[in-house]
């Protein structure tokens, strides 16, 4: 992981909205003007801003992903808007429409300053994830973990072929080797104190690899509560974050949607179903049986890639340019609860006070 | 000197959450100022008991050391044991936090290295280190709402 600092200037939100605005109006060669801008809360490895404009005298929302000065994820925004065209061309997911990619050295220079990605807006549901626990999204919660694991079944199910993103995505021999070999470095390189709860969870992993996947499919690599829009009908209205995508092994994004972290209550998976349910779910959908075994290992290395963020994160607060509080949020009492769930999953004589035993 | 730093740090999270929060009515604006209220509350927890949980820690891996000590032979070596004899003499150059939290940083890796040792030649020892870590991870929780 390199992480890069970028071009940063103090701009006004109106200044990047009128930015946007005579950007958008060049692209799609009409009138174009600013009515709304504001900036999206929660994204940690790109700024998001909601826009509205004047197009043609008509209103249209578009949401803007800027690269930020410094980022959670350092991740390649070519490499994720071709992945959001993918799914969205496929129609196996709901995703915000992408619009248009700027990465030209030309537009750099201008007013946006930094690599940006348009999408349209997603006008129904919100993302939040704490939006769930209210009493009346109580009888939605169903559900919506049908759909949430329903459509990540159907993804399980569909070739990387399929999708088209074997066209500009690698394609690892051992997913997961090689996924490990990644974020074992990342723990490495950016943890600023030893970590010896993940050194003994990355001596696990490797020890106990399991056999090369039998089926590969595009791996959403943050598919969690929070990274969904839902409605108040109980709807899944879209699936964003697609930053971490790549093509893998399907019990990669089925645990890491398990993980205990993405829930207050151990034995829920992602504040929406008990996590069996949400397994059974899942096999339904994707026709997929799960190997137990080769699911206690992805359980695992969910929540060491996890930790390997929350430790990156930290180094990106004490050592970036942006000082973003979402950054030391993962890497100070994120990097303590991760930890908890691993001891209580790996070490002897566990009382499973923080997380349910492996599935 | 600041009374009460912790108490202070505290008392400035909330003073954000019922003040600022509230008059702000940007919705970036007002997560920021949530997630500012929430990191004050853990710098609150871990000022107030930083140097004590890391003596804690550091006593605690110096005595596996000396367990260690007992069962590491020609049979079952341990490469690591002029950096551990180093550690279990030394003590903190001062008491000020980033001297003890140096002397933390010497122990983990010490017990990261004894913990491959025991993995392979003591389960009994390798549990004992697992217990340190679960007291560790225990005297360091953060106390705030799950996130």
């Amino acid at each position: 992981m390199v992480k890069i600092k970028k071009k940063t200037t103090m701009q006004t939100l109106t200044e990047i909205g009128t930015a946007v605005a005579e950007y958008l109006a060049q692209h799609w060669d009409c009138a174009c003007t600013l009515i709304q801008i504001e900036q999206i809360p929660g994204g940690a490895s790109r700024e998001t801003y909601y826009v509205l404009l004047n197009r043609e005298e008509q209103n249209q929302a578009v949401v803007l992903r800027r690269d930020p000065a410094s980022s959670l994820i350092d991740t390649d925004r070519t490499h994720e808007y071709r992945t959001y065209q993918a799914v969205h061309r496929s129609g196996i997911m709901p995703v915000p429409e992408p619009i248009v990619l700027e990465t030209s050295q030309a537009t750099l220079s201008g007013k946006l300053e930094r690599p940006f990605s348009i999408m349209s807006f997603v006008a129904q549901g919100r993302a939040s994830p704490a939006g769930l626990d209210t009493p009346e999204m109580k009888s939605r919660l169903l559900p919506l973990g049908q759909q949430k694991w329903s459509l990540l079944g159907k993804l399980a199910a569909t070739s990387p072929e399929t999708l088209g993103v074997d066209r500009f995505m690698h394609w690892p021999t051992h997913p997961a080797a090689h996924e490990l070999a990644y974020w074992r470095d990342v723990i490495n390189q950016d943890a600023m104190h030893p970590q010896p709860i993940a050194q003994a969870a990355l001596r696990w992993l490797a020890h106990n690899l399991p056999n090369p996947s039998a089926r590969m499919t595009l791996v959403h690599g943050d598919y969690r509560t929070g990274n969904f829009m839902y409605t108040a009908e109980g709807h899944i209205s879209a699936v964003l974050d697609w930053e971490m995508a790549h093509i893998g092994d399907p019990l990669e994004d089925l645990a890491w949607s398990l993980d205990p972290l993405w829930s207050p209550e151990r034995t829920i998976a992602g504040r929406l179903l008990p996590r069996e349910t949400a397994l059974k779910i899942w096999e339904q959908a994707s026709g997929i049986q799960v190997d137990r075994s080769a699911f206690r290992w992805w359980q695992i290395f969910a929540s060491v890639k996890a930790l390997a963020i929350w430790i990156s994160s930290a180094e990106d607060f004490a050592n970036g340019a942006t000082k973003a509080p979402i950054l030391a949020m993962a890497g100070w009492p994120l990097i303590d609860r991760q930890n908890r769930i691993l001891l209580d999953r790996l070490a002897p004589e566990s009382e499973f006070t923080y997380a349910e035993a492996l599935i | 000197m600041i009374p009460h730093p912790e108490q202070a740090l505290t008392d400035l999270a909330v003073r954000i959450t019922t003040h600022i929060v509230p008059a702000t009515t940007s919705t970036f604006a007002q997560a920021d100022g949530q997630l500012l209220t929430v990191l004050l509350v853990s710098m609150a927890q871990d000022f107030e008991r930083a140097v004590a949980n890391r003596m804690a820690d550091i006593n605690e891996i110096k005595t596996l050391i000396q367990t260690l000590q007992k069962h590491v032979d020609n049979n079952r070596p341990f490469s690591n044991m002029d950096q551990t004899n180093a550690f279990l003499r030394a003590e903190p150059l001062s008491l000020k936090l980033s001297d003890v939290n140096a002397l933390h940083a010497q122990g983990f890796d010490c017990l990261i290295e004894m913990q491959i040792w025991a993995e392979k030649h003591n389960q009994p020892l390798n549990l004992s280190i697992w217990q340190l870590l679960r007291r560790h991870s225990e005297r360091n929780k953060f106390q705030i709402p799950a996130v």
